[in-house]
């Protein structure tokens, strides 16, 4: 029996062994031994990934488990203690390891070990190396707990949990202001969405009684319950859209995607761990997760996410195209591309959106440890209209960006869904599954398929996404250089802590997409291992949703490769075309700043506009208002008149008090006599307490 | 046993007065061990069974009642009384510097104050109850007028003028139901209130508003909360780990243990009255937090927004939501307790906690700074602490007992609570130094005032994976008391068993009432 619980626990005592350092040697100059703290670091999340093997290995020994008439998917699922009892409601403190546990478990632990790897390297020279390890583990205890969690309450624990390790490390930086309110941004945001989750959590409970996974998943599947789920239509959606309101929020979707670009501030390692390959992909997580209630909800919920997905997608292709600073462009990217998550997701395609999700983590990962490679060998110059023909940069006789540049190669093909890449298996998926989708709507003019409409949008966005991608390398790499001769001759080499996990999640960004190669079917052998892998939790959902017309392919999947494929070339020719000479418009030097130009640069911000407007001031003008009338203006004058008035009986009884030492005490027996007086009080008070009343009861109705 | 535990604070406030009053570290180690003794002493309370004693004391004067010395433990008791021994050795030992070479002085009044607390949770009798709870206010005025700010003579008499006057139509009330009943014991009054004021309901309207009135101020709940933040920001921070720690708790303690069992469809017809306070109290409190630029303004107003939640769930009956405000007494007694600690230490050192006041503070102190993101992530009820199992149960019942609505508006404190705390992390945490004389002032925890706040932050995080003893012992009471409430309320889910909350305790002699 492999102990699951060791998993998570193993970055986090790697989290405390490091912060325990980190703050003993706080003080010091030099802090803390960096062989030791790297040693702690990147073996804890190793030894995680080996013990998710372990019990991968365990798992595939399970048969099916039966259990009344819904079958659920074989699992481990150890509960612990006790977590809440209160009323009729109870949860144990369990994790759930299923194939699509350890599908997310074994990219977060092995790609997240290969960024700890890279981090050493990157953060050698950094001041607070060890504390920034520590956020690292503790960050992938968190991610763990989230993707192991056995009920929605210990996911929310490592769903917080990752709210937090991001807050701090986008802050890691904290001398500068800026880094501080992306941080605090980024967190408060992250709130918002949690709210939803909380709510969306209660209003499940009061539809199937319980939070756990695998009673939810029974609960769904069980066909007595019929009617209820019938009955509980409206609770069903409810619970469904705020739990999706909280994945816009740790997905970056429309309307809580501000944050993401803004927490580009962190450390390049932390944007390629937590920003682009795990912690994003969480929503999209939780979605398939909770299937089962997704497809039971009405058709409009799913069509909601399917609509947020495509529209985020756009708007995050159309935003990556006006960056100047290079991780903001991957930025936007990533909130594209998570848009096409959720757009496959919404058309309950939960296989399919994880394996964009999978496929993803392995060629933004790349892009970003690559983009930190450049960022790491230029000196912390992040801006692409000062970079330029870096992989022919020759110094000492050796290029040190060659093979920086070779990854970025090979995660940029993969993106752009050019032939045998990783995101062309992915990306063809998903516009295939929109293209067979039933997804209805009606908007005054007749049924209109929507799904197909989400589809096409998604083939221009793919275009888009070819665009903005060969921008990015156009202006990094096949473009004439803008770099002073100077910068030339210091640029510095890509030590082997960075280089090794570059070159495996290079590597990993083009053949990744082989383990779901759906055109592959010769001698009825395909290369569907990923389907076939998480289908015993996913199948039984997605069938559903399809009303039972499995592999019904209305078209080809030849038209949609060959349409996706063409609108990436197209794109490509087209950002080859207008940035082959370099950056266009405004030079480097009239802007010095990275924030984006040209036509979109105002509408990029437009979110942050219109939210600082609508929320941030009016919370801070009600906050100022309450404080300075009700607060010291009405309660606080009111309290000192009461105050006042006390003081000067106070003082006018001390005198006396002086004075008449008998008189007082006489005065004081009359007071207890008047109190045998009560029943007249009484009365009194009846009659004043009558008015006071009838006025309350009109006031509340 | 209990009589001990009452009487065991009471011995240690006299034999500290005889310690050297010149010799503070004296007078420091022997409260501090004499109050970890009480401390040991009382944790039988929530691992033990429950106790009741009960001795007829005087006869209250006028009425006829016979007053008993009638005390018991059940779990919230006993978890109440958990946080007020446990927070005594915790704040003596946080103001070490604060209370300087008065220490003697701070511990003779903490103590009294420990014991009257005790008493308060501990009384099953209105009078015993009464005496208690009014007392405690002396050695916290005290505390206040001795140790506080520059404003202290007023916040000491704000709070003082606030509470008196809240009492006072408790003391009317209680006299009269004595007078009126023939007996001042609580189970004897539960139980045969409803019959002995049957042809008055304005009557009982009224007794329950002279209860509600006293209970309201020490919460506090809007708009009686005109005492809490001048009071706070004059008050030590030493003590008002006490003050927001365990004193205010008393008053939601009050609502639990005497006004929803005494008063049940009085609680039931004005719930949602209450319920719309205490939603102002947590959304207004977390807003106003948002605009203070004084740390213990803000926490202040951070209390009074959690104590809102916490009165919201109260009334709205749900199981679940009474649980959760068990948990989220005690789960706030250890985070509240931890910051103030921590404002405290700040202030000590630079006499100062205005938010502009330091910067960067991260890198001179980063033990401060860790310790306080800490409890400040506990105060925002971060999934893993004890204040997430409280605030989940709370929202859950809320939303289950009043709807979508009600749990959505209570529940943007998650969200505002987490932007005034990062609001005075990043301020004094973060960013560039500015203030250089109070930054030079500040110097890194001591290890004694470390471990105080250190033992608070294991608890909370302890408890938040394992609440098990607090919500099956305190909750469960908790749930219970407000069960006939419930019933009143039309809850269908009402726990069904109130039968321990309703029958006599102690089987006393129950006078006839008067006619």
């Amino acid at each position: 029996m492999t102990p699951l619980w060791l998993i998570p626990v193993l970055p986090l005592i790697g989290a405390l062994i490091n912060g325990a350092l980190s703050l003993a040697g706080a003080r010091s100059k030099i802090g803390p031994n960096r062989a030791f703290v790297s040693l702690i670091a990147v073996g804890m999340p190793a030894l995680s990934f080996l013990f998710t093997l372990f019990a991968a290995i365990q798992l595939s020994e399970y048969p099916k488990m039966i259990s009344g008439e819904s079958v659920i998917a074989p699992s481990l699922h150890p509960e612990y203690w006790t977590w809440f009892s209160a009323g009729s409601f109870h949860l144990s403190f369990g994790l759930l390891f299923d194939s699509l546990t350890s599908m997310m478990l074994l990219f977060v632990t092995g790609i997240g070990t290969l960024i700890h790897l890279y981090s050493v390297g990157y953060m050698w020279s950094d001041r607070g190396f060890a504390r920034f390890m520590s956020y690292l583990n503790l960050f992938m205890f968190s991610m763990i707990i989230l993707v192991l969690g056995g009920s929605l309450p210990v996911t929310f624990l490592g769903w917080e949990g990752v709210g937090l390790c991001s807050y701090l490390l986008i802050g890691f930086w904290h001398k500068t202001t800026e880094y501080n309110d992306a941080a605090r941004k980024a967190f408060v945001v992250n709130r918002i969405g949690d709210l939803g989750f909380l709510i969306g959590a209660f209003a499940l409970v009061s539809v199937c009684g319980s939070l756990d996974y695998r009673d939810i998943a029974m609960w769904f599947r069980n066909t007595d319950n019929a009617g209820a789920i019938a009955g509980a239509e409206g609770m069903i959606a409810l619970a469904a859209m705020l739990i999706f309101f909280g994945c816009t929020g740790k997905s970056a979707q429309i309307p809580l995607l501000t944050w993401l670009p803004d927490a580009m501030a962190g450390p390049t390692p932390v944007s390629a761990l937590i920003h682009a390959a795990t912690m994003v992909t969480s929503g999209v997580y939780l979605v398939a997760r909770l299937g089962d209630v997704y497809v039971h909800a009405p058709p409009w919920v799913l069509a909601t996410i399917m609509v947020v997905g495509c529209l985020t997608a756009v708007f995050g292709a159309v935003a990556g195209l006006f960056q100047n600073d290079i991780k903001k462009a991957l930025a936007y990217s990533t909130v594209s591309q998570l848009g096409f998550m959720f757009m496959a997701a919404g058309a309950a395609a939960f296989d399919v959106a994880l394996f964009h999700v999978f496929t993803h983590a392995f060629f933004k990962a790349t892009l970003f440890l690559g983009a930190g490679a450049v960022i790491h060998s230029l000196h912390h110059e992040q801006d692409m209209r000062r970079m330029g023909g870096l992989h022919l940069i020759t110094v000492n006789g050796r290029k040190p960006l060659l093979l920086t540049y070779a990854m970025l190669c090979f995660a940029w093909f993969s993106i752009l869904g050019l032939p045998l890449g990783a995101g062309f298996m992915s990306k063809d998926l998903i516009l295939e599954r929109l293209a067979v989708g039933h997804t209805t709507t009606d908007l005054g003019f007749g049924p209109l398929n929507l799904s197909l409409v989400v589809c096409v949008v998604g083939l221009v966005t793919a275009g888009l996404t070819a665009v903005y991608m060969t921008r990015v390398m156009m202006l990094t790499f096949w473009s004439p250089s803008r770099l002073s001769d100077e910068a030339k001759a210091h640029v510095s080499p890509t030590p082997l802590t960075m280089a090794i996990p570059l070159v495996v999640l290079g590597v990993g960004s083009l053949v990744s997409g082989f383990l779901w190669f759906e055109m592959f079917n010769v001698n009825s052998i395909r290369l569907d291992i990923f389907q076939q892998y998480l289908a015993p939790v996913l199948a039984p959902a997605q069938q559903l949703a399809a009303h039972g017309e499995t592999d019904a392919h209305h078209i080809s999947p030849w038209l949609i490769a060959a349409a996706g494929t063409s609108a990436a070339v197209i794109g490509l020719i087209i950002a080859v075309l207008r940035w082959r000479r370099g950056p266009t418009g405004a030079s480097a030097e009239a802007h010095p700043s990275s924030d984006p130009t040209g036509f979109g640069a105002a509408w990029t911000w437009s979110f942050d506009r219109v939210y600082h407007a609508l929320i941030v001031l009016p919370t801070r003008w009600i906050s100022l208002l309450l404080y300075w009338i009700v607060e010291q203006a009405l309660v606080g004058g009111i309290t000192y008149l009461v105050a006042e008035v006390a003081t000067f009986l106070g003082d006018g009884y001390a005198t006396l008090q002086r004075g008449r030492m008998r008189a007082s005490l006489a005065l004081s027996i009359a007071g207890v006599g008047a109190l045998l007086w009560i029943d007249e009080i009484a009365i009194g008070l009846n009659a004043m307490g009558t008015v006071v009343l009838r006025f309350v009861h009109l006031m509340i109705g | 046993m209990l009589y001990l535990l009452i009487s065991a604070p009471i011995f240690a406030a006299i034999l500290t007065c005889f310690a050297s009053g010149k010799d503070s570290d004296a007078s420091f180690r022997l409260g501090l061990v004499l109050s970890l003794v009480i401390a040991a002493l009382g944790v039988p309370l929530v691992t033990g069974p429950d106790l009741q004693v009960s001795i007829p004391w005087f006869t209250l004067w006028g009425t006829g009642a016979q007053v008993h010395l009638s005390l018991a433990s059940d779990g919230l008791s006993g978890w109440l009384i958990q946080l007020v021994t446990w927070l005594t050795p915790i704040a003596i030992l946080g103001s070490r510097r604060q209370a300087g070479s008065r220490m003697r002085e701070f511990v003779v009044s903490v103590f009294a104050m420990e014991a009257l607390m005790i008493g308060a949770l501990l009384a099953r009798d209105l009078v015993v109850f009464f005496v208690c709870y009014e007392g405690m206010l002396i050695p916290m005025v005290v505390i206040i007028a001795v140790f506080g700010g520059i404003e202290r003579r007023t916040a000491a008499m704000w709070f003082f003028l606030y509470t008196m006057l809240g009492s006072i139509f408790m003391l009317v009330g209680i006299w009269f139901i004595a007078w009126k009943m023939q007996t001042t014991e609580l189970a004897a009054i539960t139980a045969g209130i409803a019959a002995a004021f049957e042809d008055s309901p304005r009557t009982m309207t009224l007794l329950f508003w002279s209860f509600v009135l006293a209970f309201a101020v020490k919460v506090p709940l809007v708009p009686l909360h005109g005492w809490q933040s001048r009071t706070y920001a004059e008050t030590p921070g030493a003590g008002v780990v006490l003050l927001a720690g365990a004193m205010a708790k008393i008053g939601i303690y009050g609502f639990l243990r005497f006004v929803l069992p005494i008063f049940p469809e009085q609680s039931a017809h004005w719930a949602d009255l209450f319920i719309v306070l205490g939603l102002i109290g947590t959304v207004g409190g977390a807003l106003v937090a948002i605009a203070q630029d004084d740390a213990k303004r803000m926490l202040a107003y951070s209390s009074m927004s959690h104590l809102g939640l916490v009165m919201v769930g109260i009334f709205s009956f749900a199981p679940e939501a009474l649980n959760g405000a068990a948990v989220q007494m005690v789960a706030h007694g250890f985070s509240v307790a931890a910051l103030f600690l921590l404002v405290g230490y700040v202030e000590s050192r630079a006499q100062t906690v205005g938010l502009d006041d330091f910067g960067a503070l991260a890198d001179r102190t980063p033990i401060l700074a860790v310790l306080f993101v800490m409890a400040a992530l506990a105060s925002a009820a971060l999934p893993g602490t004890l204040n997430f199992v409280g605030e989940f149960e709370l929202l859950l019942g809320i939303f289950n007992g009043s709807g979508f609505w009600v749990a959505a508006i209570a529940g943007l404190s998650v969200i505002l609570g987490v932007v005034y705390l990062l609001i005075l992390i990043q301020r004094w945490f973060y960013g560039k130094g500015h203030g250089a004389s109070n930054r030079d002032a500040m110097t890194d925890l001591g290890s004694a005032e470390a471990i105080a706040v250190i033992a608070l932050l294991i608890a909370s995080f302890f408890f938040g994976f394992y609440p098990k003893p607090i919500s099956d012992r305190a909750g469960r009471v908790a749930e219970r008391l407000g069960a006939p409430a419930a019933t009143k309320a039309g809850r269908p889910d009402a726990v069904a068993s109130d039968a321990a909350a309703r029958v006599p305790a102690v089987s006393v002699a129950t006078p006839a009432p008067r006619p």
